[in-house]
C-alpha cells in the first residue's frame, strides 16, 4: 500500500471524520458569533477564528500523538499528515476573516503557525503519552491533553514572551515561539522518519 | 559650620531663580484660555541652552479616563533674547502642565487648573481703563491686552469674539488687527482716536469686512448698538456643517448570512471529499481550499482599506480670507500618521503635536477628522460692490462651479481670472456642501465650489 493511499484512508476513517466535523463546526460557529452585524463595529472575527482553529489543531495534534502511541511510525506519520491536510483545508476560514479584519500580523505568519505548531504538538503528544504510559496513568490522558496547553499559557506569563502559548503568538510575530516550535517539529519529524525498529516510543 | 553645610543647595536655587526670571510662558491672552479653541502660546527666554517646551494636556474625563495630548517644541541655543510663538488647540481639559527643560535641568514649569477651562470667548480690551468697559460689556469675558504683545496670526484670535481699542494705549500693529478681523473677531475702534491710530483707521476705509470678521468705527452714540450687534459669523456652527462633508462611513461589509452558508457548504464539501474520494482526498481538498481562499479574499476584502479626504473652506471678506482646512481619514488597519500641519482632532484621541505637525496612532477600524489650524490667505473669490451692481471675481486657477449668491440665486460658472455681474437666478441651492453651510451665512453671501475647496465671500456690512 502506498503512503498516499494510507493517508487518504486515514482521512476517511471514522474517528478522523468525526473530529473534522467537530473542527469545521467549531469554525462555523465561531464565525457566526464573531462576525459583526454593523459596519460601524470593527470586524474582529479573524482573531477568534485564528485562535480557535490553531487551538483545535493543537488539541487534535496532542490527542493523536498521545493516543496512537502503539501505532507504527508510518501510521503516526499518516495521522500527522492527515492533521496537516486538515490545517491546509481550513486555511480558507483564516484567509476570509483576515481579509476583513486587518490584523497587525502578516497572513503568512498565522498560516505558518498552523503548520509548524501542530507538528511540534504532535511530538509533544507522543512524549506525553509515553510518559503517562510509563507511570501507568494513561487514564488521565484526556485531562492531560487539555491541561498541557493551559500549563503552557501560564508558563508564558512569568517568562513575558510568547514562547509556548500559541494564542499570544498568533497576535504578534514571535521569533522565540517560531524557533522553539521549529525545534520541536524537527525533532518530531526526525523521529517519525527515522527507520529505528526497536525503539520503545 | 553645620548651619553653613545645610545651605549647599543655595547656588542651585539661585541658578533656578535666574532662569525662572528669564523665562516667560503665556498660554492664552493674559493666561485667559478659551477651551475648545486655538489659543496663543508664547515662550520668551534669555541666554539659554537648547531647550524643549513640553505641554502635556489630559483631554479625558471621569467617564473616558485619561486621553493625553502632548505638544513639543524645540528651541536652539540662544545667547540673547529669543521669542517663540505658536497656537495650540485646547479642548476642555482635565489638566494642563508645561515644562521648559534643557538636557541637564528643568528651567521652568507650571500648570493650569481644570477650573480655568472656560469655553466663553474673550473680549480683548486695549485700554488703560478696563473697569469702564466691564460696565458696558457685562455678559462678556473681558481681558486686558497689551498692544505690543498682540499676536500677528489669525489662529491666535480663534477664541476672541471682540477686540476694542479706545486709544488710551499705544496703537497695535496693523498686522495684528488684520489677523484678528480675518479670524472672525469684531474689531471696534472707539473714536475719537489719537493720530497714532491713523494707519489702523485706514483699514476701515476700503472695506469694513475683512476675512471672517469686520472692523468698525464707533463713537459714543453708536457704541451700544455696535456692541450688541451679532453680525459676525457663527464659526462653530459653520465648521460643524463643513465637518459633515468628512468621511465617516465605513465600507459596507458582507452580511453574516451568506458567509455562514458558504462556510458550511465548504466544510461539508471537504468532509465529503475526505469520506468519498479515497484515492484523491488530499490533493482535491487542498486544491478546493486554495480556490476557496482566493475567492473569499477577492469577495470579502473591502477596498480601499484606508480612505483619506482633504477639503478646504475659504471665508473671504474684502481682499483677505480665512482658510480652514479639513482632513478626514477612515482606516481599517491600524496606522501611524504624521500630518504636516497642526490640527484639532475629532474625536478626542491620544496624539502628539509639534509646530506644523500632528502625530497620530490610529487603531483598527477608526475614523477621525483633523481640522487644520486656520490661516490667512489672499481671497480668491471676491464679491465686489460697484455702481452697476455686485461683481463676482474668480482669482483662483480653477473654474468655480455651483456659484450661488444667497438671496439672488444660482449664477453661471466662473472661469479663472474672470468676473461676472450678479443677476437673479433660480433660488434652489445646489445639493451637498453648499446646502449645508448656507443657512449659517448672512444674506448676500456668495458661495462656490472648485475641486475640494468651498469658497465663501461675505457681503459688505449692512449699516
Amino acid at each position: 500500500m502506498t503512503f498516499l493511499r494510507q493517508l487518504n484512508e486515514r482521512l476517511a476513517r471514522n474517528d478522523f471524520l468525526q473530529m473534522s466535523l467537530l473542527f469545521f463546526g467549531l469554525l462555523v460557529a465561531t464565525l457566526a458569533f464573531t462576525w459583526p452585524a454593523s459596519e460601524q463595529i470593527a470586524n474582529n472575527s479573524f482573531f477568534s477564528v485564528a485562535q480557535v482553529r490553531l487551538m483545535a489543531l493543537l488539541l487534535l495534534a496532542l490527542g493523536f500523538g498521545s493516543f496512537e502511541l502503539k501505532q507504527t511510525r508510518r501510521q503516526k506519520l499518516a495521522s500527522l499528515l492527515a492533521l496537516l491536510t486538515l490545517s491546509l483545508t481550513s486555511m480558507a476560514f483564516e484567509v476570509a476573516t483576515y481579509a476583513v479584519s486587518f490584523p497587525q500580523v502578516p497572513l503568512y505568519w498565522t498560516l505558518l503557525l498552523g503548520l509548524i505548531d501542530p507538528i511540534a504538538y504532535f511530538g509533544i503528544g507522543i512524549v506525553l503519552g509515553f510518559l503517562l504510559g510509563l507511570v501507568r496513568l494513561t487514564a488521565v490522558l484526556p485531562m492531560a491533553i487539555l491541561a498541557l496547553p493551559i500549563g503552557f499559557i501560564f508558563l508564558d506569563i512569568p517568562l513575558g514572551i510568547p514562547l509556548f502559548n500559541p494564542l499570544t503568538a498568533i497576535g504578534q510575530l514571535s521569533l522565540a515561539h517560531l524557533f522553539l516550535m521549529t525545534v520541536f517539529a524537527t525533532l518530531t519529524l526526525v523521529y517519525l522518519l527515522s527507520p529505528r525498529k526497536n525503539a520503545k516510543l | 559650620m553645620r548651619r553653613c553645610s545645610q545651605l549647599w543647595f543655595l547656588p542651585f536655587l539661585l541658578l533656578a531663580q535666574v532662569y525662572a526670571q528669564d523665562i516667560r510662558f503665556e498660554l492664552g491672552f493674559n493666561q485667559e484660555i478659551v477651551a475648545n479653541h486655538w489659543n496663543p502660546l508664547v515662550l520668551e527666554l534669555r541666554n539659554h541652552p537648547p531647550v524643549t517646551l513640553r505641554v502635556a494636556i489630559d483631554q479625558g474625563s471621569l467617564k473616558e479616563g485619561e486621553i493625553p495630548m502632548t505638544y513639543e517644541a524645540r528651541l536652539p541655543r540662544s545667547q540673547g533674547f529669543s521669542h517663540f510663538e505658536d497656537e495650540l488647540f485646547l479642548p476642555e481639559w482635565r489638566s494642563i502642565s508645561w515644562v521648559v527643560e534643557s538636557e541637564e535641568r528643568i528651567l521652568a514649569s507650571g500648570s493650569f487648573p481644570r477650573r480655568q477651562a472656560e469655553t466663553t470667548p474673550l473680549a480683548l480690551i486695549l485700554s488703560n481703563n478696563l473697569a469702564s468697559w466691564a460696565d458696558l460689556l457685562p455678559d462678556h469675558r473681558l481681558t486686558e491686552a497689551l498692544s505690543h504683545q498682540l499676536p500677528e496670526r489669525v489662529a491666535a484670535y480663534d477664541g476672541v469674539e471682540i477686540l476694542i481699542m479706545d486709544g488710551t494705549v499705544t496703537a497695535p500693529s496693523p498686522e495684528a488687527i488684520i489677523s484678528a478681523a480675518t479670524a472672525g473677531t469684531r474689531v471696534i475702534f472707539f473714536e475719537p482716536l489719537p493720530s497714532s491710530y491713523a494707519s489702523l483707521l485706514k483699514l476701515t476705509e476700503s472695506s469694513s469686512r475683512l476675512g471672517a470678521g469686520y472692523l468698525l468705527k464707533v463713537d459714543r452714540t453708536s457704541l451700544k448698538s455696535a456692541l450688541l450687534a451679532k453680525q459676525s459669523l457663527d464659526r462653530e456652527a459653520l465648521l460643524a456643517a463643513f465637518d459633515d462633508e468628512a468621511l465617516t462611513d465605513f465600507p459596507r461589509l458582507t452580511r453574516v448570512g451568506p458567509v455562514l452558508v458558504l462556510a458550511s457548504l465548504f466544510s461539508a464539501a471537504i468532509l465529503l471529499i475526505f469520506r468519498f474520494l479515497p484515492s484523491t482526498a488530499v490533493t482535491t481538498s487542498i486544491v478546493l481550499s486554495l480556490i476557496a481562499s482566493i475567492l473569499a479574499w477577492s469577495w470579502l476584502k473591502p477596498y480601499p482599506p484606508v480612505k483619506e479626504q482633504a477639503r478646504t473652506l475659504e471665508i473671504a471678506g474684502g481682499d483677505l480670507a480665512l482658510e480652514q482646512g479639513l482632513y478626514s481619514i477612515i482606516t481599517l488597519p491600524s496606522a501611524s500618521k504624521a500630518l504636516p500641519f497642526a490640527s484639532r482632532i475629532d474625536p478626542l484621541l491620544e496624539h502628539r503635536q509639534a509646530p506644523n505637525l500632528t502625530l497620530l496612532e490610529l487603531s483598527r477600524w477608526s475614523n477621525l477628522i483633523a481640522l487644520k489650524k486656520p490661516r490667512l490667505v489672499q481671497a480668491k473669490f471676491q464679491l465686489i460692490p460697484s455702481d452697476d451692481g455686485l461683481i463676482l471675481r474668480n482669482l483662483s486657477a480653477q473654474t468655480l462651479q455651483a456659484v450661488y449668491v444667497k438671496g439672488r440665486g444660482l449664477q453661471s460658472s466662473l472661469a479663472p481670472d474672470s468676473q461676472l455681474f450678479v443677476k437673479d437666478g433660480g433660488l434652489e441651492l445646489p445639493p451637498g456642501a453648499l446646502e449645508r453651510i448656507a443657512p449659517f451665512l448672512p444674506n448676500g453671501t456668495a458661495l462656490a465650489i472648485a475641486g475640494d475647496t468651498i469658497f465663501v465671500s461675505l457681503p459688505e456690512m449692512s449699516p
